[in-house]
């Protein structure tokens, strides 16, 4: 089996997961077979509402806009014929965050200053959203305020750029595969990732920490 | 990020260095760029600037759900795949529009036969009931002069008949039928009596309710063709 879901970020090492097995598991799900969906679930289940989480910034909706999806894609599943279960599950929940965006009047959940006072605030008030005992140790690198000056970050991007750069850079998804998930050109796709990180990096660079300046910095952290 | 070499397509430049992060460039796009990069100080800090925003995405600890998202094992499937979900109300659509239609007929027929009774009838009453189809509108006539004895007992079969057209007077359209659609404008003629009175055959009642359930029923056709094609378009 291949690794948990976006484990390998940036890696690009979860490429053409589609495999026999999940075929079947969608084969078995189609014929109303919820064990097997169930299946699927379990194995997607991270990645949908890590996705869903990045898009947000807040994990209560983050598991409902994960629910949701599950929920619809097993109501829709008959009508699945495509070949990566999971760009047509992401697909859903990006949606589904879509949905959220405009309930909200597309105001993002919190800003970046928002997010860096309450990190500076103390380590009691770190968010659990950015920093709670769930998250994976081994990847647990960054500091909770840096962590926090990301996401608010992200979160200050177009939605279709912030979820090219997720789906690329948090995720670890080929290009062709952001391309289905966002029913886009590949074209299109390099150009959201490419501005999302030109626009990030005017963003961080205001955190002379969570970007110094100059390759002089840039290389000593390596 | 700077734009001196690349004054014109900066933008396209950008995307080539972001590309080549990620491996996406073809062979080609690739060698280009591994040979300008070296004599282009701008591409260098931009390369590096954008591969630092990849490797601190990269770095964002992948959160664990935080419950089991699985469904309940009693889940049950929509009962019908989508396609079939749509098919009955298109078949509303289409009753409707059948109904409309049927509608349309018989009032063209009450239109074309009272026009030509009108013609025929006003002079020669004897020929126009011993003619099949033109037999009602002679019963018009015969029952306008004894309208309070017959059209009581007349009336309520007939506004069933006619409220359902596409029920009753489908199935049954010839000799039986026209007794009771002309007994309909009967019902009415008594509350247009002065025409009775004066002893002249109620001509305008039959051409006003034919055209008007020709109007009728050609707007509830075409009405039930636009539900039908937003239906299709809809699937």
């Amino acid at each position: 089996m291949e690794d948990p879901p976006g484990s390998g970020a940036g890696s690009k090492s979860d490429r053409a997961p589609a495999n026999e097995l999940e075929l079947a598991l969608v084969a078995r799900s189609q014929r109303g077979d919820v064990a097997a969906f169930n299946s699927l679930v379990e194995r997607y289940q991270g990645q949908a509402y890590a996705l869903a989480l990045r898009m947000l910034g807040d994990p209560d909706a983050a598991a409902d806009v994960t629910q949701d999806a599950f929920f619809s894609a097993f109501r829709a599943i008959q009508s699945f014929r495509g070949a990566s279960f999971r760009a047509w599950l992401l697909r859903i929940v990006s949606n589904g965050c879509f949905d959220v965006f405009r309930a909200r009047g597309r105001q993002p959940s919190s800003s970046l200053d928002e997010l860096l006072d309450s990190e500076t605030a103390g380590d009691a008030a770190t968010p659990s959203a950015l920093i709670d005992s769930s998250w994976d140790p081994e990847r647990a690198v960054l500091r909770a305020e840096v962590i926090a000056a990301i996401q608010g970050a992200l979160l200050q991007l177009p939605d279709d750029q912030r979820l090219a750069v997720i789906l690329s850079d948090v995720q670890g998804l080929p290009y062709d595969e952001i391309a289905r998930i966002m029913d886009s050109p590949l074209g299109t796709v390099k150009s959201r990732i490419a501005r999302a990180r030109g626009h990030l990096r005017d963003l961080l660079a205001r955190q002379p920490e969570l970007f110094p300046r100059g390759e002089r910095q840039h290389s000593s952290e390596e | 990020m700077g734009s001196g070499r690349h004054p014109n397509d900066w933008e396209r430049q950008r995307e080539q260095l972001s590309a080549y992060i990620d491996g996406e460039l073809s062979a080609a796009e690739r060698a280009e760029l591994e040979r300008h990069i070296p004599g282009c100080p701008e591409c260098q800090e931009a390369l590096g600037e954008l591969r630092r925003v990849h490797d601190l995405l990269a770095a964002l600890p992948m959160p664990k759900a935080p419950r089991s998202f699985a469904l309940p094992l009693n889940t049950r499937l929509p009962a019908q795949p989508a396609t079939q979900q749509t098919a009955p109300r298109r078949n509303r659509a289409g009753l409707i529009q059948w109904a409309g239609a049927i509608a349309a007929t018989i009032g063209l027929f009450l239109l074309l036969g009272s026009v030509a009774t009108g013609l025929l009838g006003f002079n020669n009453k004897q020929f126009a009931a011993s003619s099949g189809r033109n037999s009602d509108t002679t019963l018009t006539g015969a029952q306008s002069q004894t309208p309070a004895a017959t059209t009581p007992s007349q009336r309520t079969p007939n506004f069933n008949a006619t409220e359902q057209p596409q029920v009753g007077d489908k199935s049954t359209p010839g000799a039986a039928t026209t007794p009771n659609g002309t007994a309909t404008p009967n019902s009415s003629a008594t509350s247009v009596s002065p025409q009775n009175a004066s002893g002249e055959p109620d001509i305008p009642v039959l051409p006003i309710t034919g055209g008007g359930l020709l109007v009728l029923g050609a707007g509830v056709y075409l009405l039930g063709r636009s539900q039908r094609r937003r239906e299709g378009q809809a699937a």
